[in-house]
């Protein structure tokens, strides 16, 4: 396998800081695109395991998705290089932004253009769902907890009492680590009698 | 010195907050306002421009912040603070990764936090969908439907879907966010 370039690391994790707003899902769609169709540097399976574990380590999503793949590309270095791709948009933008003392919001057409594309990510980040959802084992009743929980999830926080997501998360692992328990404890008692 | 409280505050925000840049908005303004650093009104205003740029939400909070405070050097100290822990933290798991997916336990929390990871980006759906579509009044009432951003998800999809339909191939995601900003030029802007 042809070893992969820091700089391109550093570009394609530009590209991605570049198009990603608000909150971290955002970049599921273009790291999809970028990473595993174009560059195959994860399958959509590693993906989910990635987008899993960033979950439930401390960080912003993309930081930890960005650090894990230059990790595997090229080491520590291409961790730092991917990282940093990702940074740069940021920096770049706020710095102006806090620069001129001025948001750039108040210009009609920049916050025109802006709001068409949040219309763009969500579209994308549907898209991005429905890829994800075909990972999950296919079972009826992994897929009605989901709807019941981002329900539940989705009108506590038009209630505005929203629950963080991380409990939601260590409850998931959790639950997940009790059925194996459970799963373990049945079969040894079977294969016992 | 300013610079060591920056990337103090920043470290410990990289480090203790979970799941997302949303989660560290709440801790983020505690520290800022105790310590005298800026008005939550700035504040506020802050995080709706770090929400409405490109990229994620906390290192731009945490140029901003530090911009603010120590101008080119302090953004710089401040983002590398958010950023080390999860350098630190996921380098370690990358390096780990195929053994750590070896083990039982491991592999049990994770089948347990895929579906709820799903869940919460359906949330995201759900929740992004109902602000950009119903107009909400003063006391929280819905209070009718955005027709512009309604017409304007139609055309998106439609674009998108139809040509993964069509070209057995989905767009770049590059080429439809393009296609939104000037489609948001044309609806929104005049």
């Amino acid at each position: 396998m042809k070893r992969t370039s820091l700089f391109r690391l550093f570009i394609d994790f530009l590209k991605i800081g570049l198009f990603t707003f608000g909150g971290g899902y955002a970049m599921i769609p273009l790291m999809q695109r970028i990473v595993v169709e174009d560059e195959k540097w994860l399958t959509y399976g590693d993906m989910l395991d990635i987008i899993a574990i960033a979950e439930a380590t401390p960080g912003p999503i993309a930081l930890n998705v960005a650090t894990f793949v230059g990790y595997r590309q090229r080491g520590i270095l291409g961790a730092i290089f991917a990282s940093f791709g990702l940074a740069v948009p940021s920096l770049a933008i706020i710095m102006t932004i806090a620069y001129f003392k001025d948001s750039f919001l108040n210009n009609r057409l920049i916050a025109a253009a802006l709001s068409g594309m949040k219309v763009a990510i969500v579209v994308l980040i549907a898209n991005a769902l429905f890829k994800l959802a075909k990972l999950l084992p296919k079972n009826r009743l992994v897929y009605g907890l989901i709807g019941v929980i981002a329900l539940a999830l989705f009108l506590l926080d038009l209630n505005r009492t929203p629950i963080s997501g991380i409990y939601v998360i260590v409850a998931g692992g959790l639950l997940g680590m009790l059925l194996y328990a459970i799963g373990h404890y049945v079969a040894k008692r079977g294969s016992r009698s | 010195m300013i610079y060591l409280e920056l990337f103090y505050v920043f470290l410990s925000i990289g480090l203790f907050t979970f799941g997302g840049g949303y989660a560290m908005v709440p801790i983020l303004k505690t520290e800022v306002i105790s310590r005298g650093w800026m008005s939550e009104a700035l504040f506020i205003d802050f995080i709706s421009i770090s929400e409405a740029t490109p990229g994620p939400l906390a290192l731009n909070m945490a140029t901003f912040v530090g911009m603010e405070l120590g101008g080119v050097p302090g953004a710089l100290v401040a983002s590398l603070g958010m950023m080390l822990p999860s350098l630190v933290i996921i380098t370690l798991i990358a390096a780990l990764f195929t053994k750590m997916m070896e083990q039982p336990l491991v592999k049990a929390a994770l089948s347990g936090i895929k579906p709820v990871v799903i869940a919460l980006i359906a949330t995201t759906v759900l929740f992004l969908l109902w602000n950009m579509v119903i107009i909400r009044g003063e006391t929280d009432a819905v209070n009718g439907l955005d027709i512009r951003h309604l017409v304007l998800l139609a055309d998106l999809g439609a674009i998108y879907f139809g040509y993964k339909y069509l070209k057995k191939k989905p767009l770049h995601p590059m080429v439809l966010i393009i296609i939104a900003a000037l489609s948001g030029i044309l609806v929104f802007g005049f």
